[in-house]
């Protein structure tokens, strides 16, 4: 039998190896910048913490292209039926989002830029 | 770092009064919520994004929470749920360890490092329910219980947990020395 086997040696080093460390110095600091922004997106890269400036200046840009693709949309089929209307509006949709993601955008923030509110991730 | 005291629900009072004051929970929390995602992890810019991800979603529910105590383990319970989720979704990528990165002001008094070393690979390597198990039990020295409250597993699935997750590192680590023992001297 090893001695990892009967006298507890394991849990000891276990005790030590997962004990707990001192956060960064910089945490406290960092959480309140984020929580005085009030807001944070997600990213192909990760977790990325944006300036609310930034954020409205990117829902902005992004609900100005959504304005012009989905109202050249309806504009474009102006004679069709409310349903053949709808429908472009919502492919339109899908497609900007697709776009979008493509570029790099997270999905959430497109949507919720586009067609929602703010930008801002919702749990 | 300033132990905040403890009070109630007067913490948690206070940063909904005052946006400022929910520094002081993050400063007493910040060490159990980052050694949490840290020892699961591995990774420090990791652990820093997923206990920023908790606090902020403490931040959002924090007119519920009841009590110092209640806060305490919700938050336990949200980095617990976060690293294991985050896992899940990202099971394809490899994560390298920048263990040998030490934190500033951190006295690392391991006796041996070079078995830390190779017991936490063998600990990073375990499935996540093994890992949580282990750290809730090992950094927080939380009671059986706890875990099944923190973790949402079953008691009796955390005491097998438990008991798999010893067995399996003991005969993995005692490899390990054998193998060290019988490594040629001079390499």
């Amino acid at each position: 039998m090893s001695r990892w086997e009967d006298n507890g040696r394991l849990e000891v080093e276990l005790t030590e190896r997962l004990a707990r460390r001192p956060a960064p110095a910089n945490f406290t600091e960092n959480v309140m910048e984020t929580v005085r922004r009030g807001a944070f997106v997600r990213t192909p890269a990760g977790t990325e913490f944006l300036p609310r400036q930034k954020i409205n200046a990117w829902a902005a840009a992004v609900l100005a292209a959504a304005s012009l693709i989905v109202g050249f949309g309806i504009h474009h089929r102006l004679g069709a039926n409310e349903a053949a209307r709808l429908a472009e509006a919502q492919e339109a949709e899908a497609r900007l989002v697709e776009s979008l993601h493509l570029a790099g955008i997270t999905f959430n923030l497109a949507r919720d830029a586009a067609f929602g509110a703010g930008g801002v991730e919702r749990e | 770092m300033e132990s905040v005291k403890p009070v109630s629900r007067e913490l948690v009072n206070a940063a909904l009064a005052d946006k400022e004051a929910f520094a002081a929970i993050v400063e007493k929390h910040e060490s159990m919520v980052y050694s949490l995602a840290y020892n699961f992890f591995q990774d420090r810019n990791l652990s820093q994004d997923i206990a920023q991800e908790a606090y902020l979603e403490l931040y959002r529910n924090l007119a519920k929470i009841e009590s110092d105590v209640h806060l305490s383990n919700w938050l336990r319970q949200t980095v617990t749920r976060k690293c294991i989720d985050y896992k899940r979704r990202r099971k394809h990528r490899r994560y390298r360890s920048l263990e040998d990165i030490r934190e500033p002001g951190f006295s690392d008094v391991r006796r041996d490092p070079l078995l830390a070393d190779a017991l936490g690979q063998r600990v990073a390597a375990l499935p996540e329910k093994m890992r949580m198990v282990l750290i809730l039990r090992f950094q927080d020295d939380l009671k059986l219980s706890e875990i099944a409250d923190a973790t949402g597993i079953p008691l009796n699935t955390v005491k097998t947990i438990l008991h798999r997750s010893l067995k399996k590192l003991k005969s993995k680590v005692a490899r390990f020395e054998t193998e060290i023992c019988y490594e040629p001297m001079g390499r």
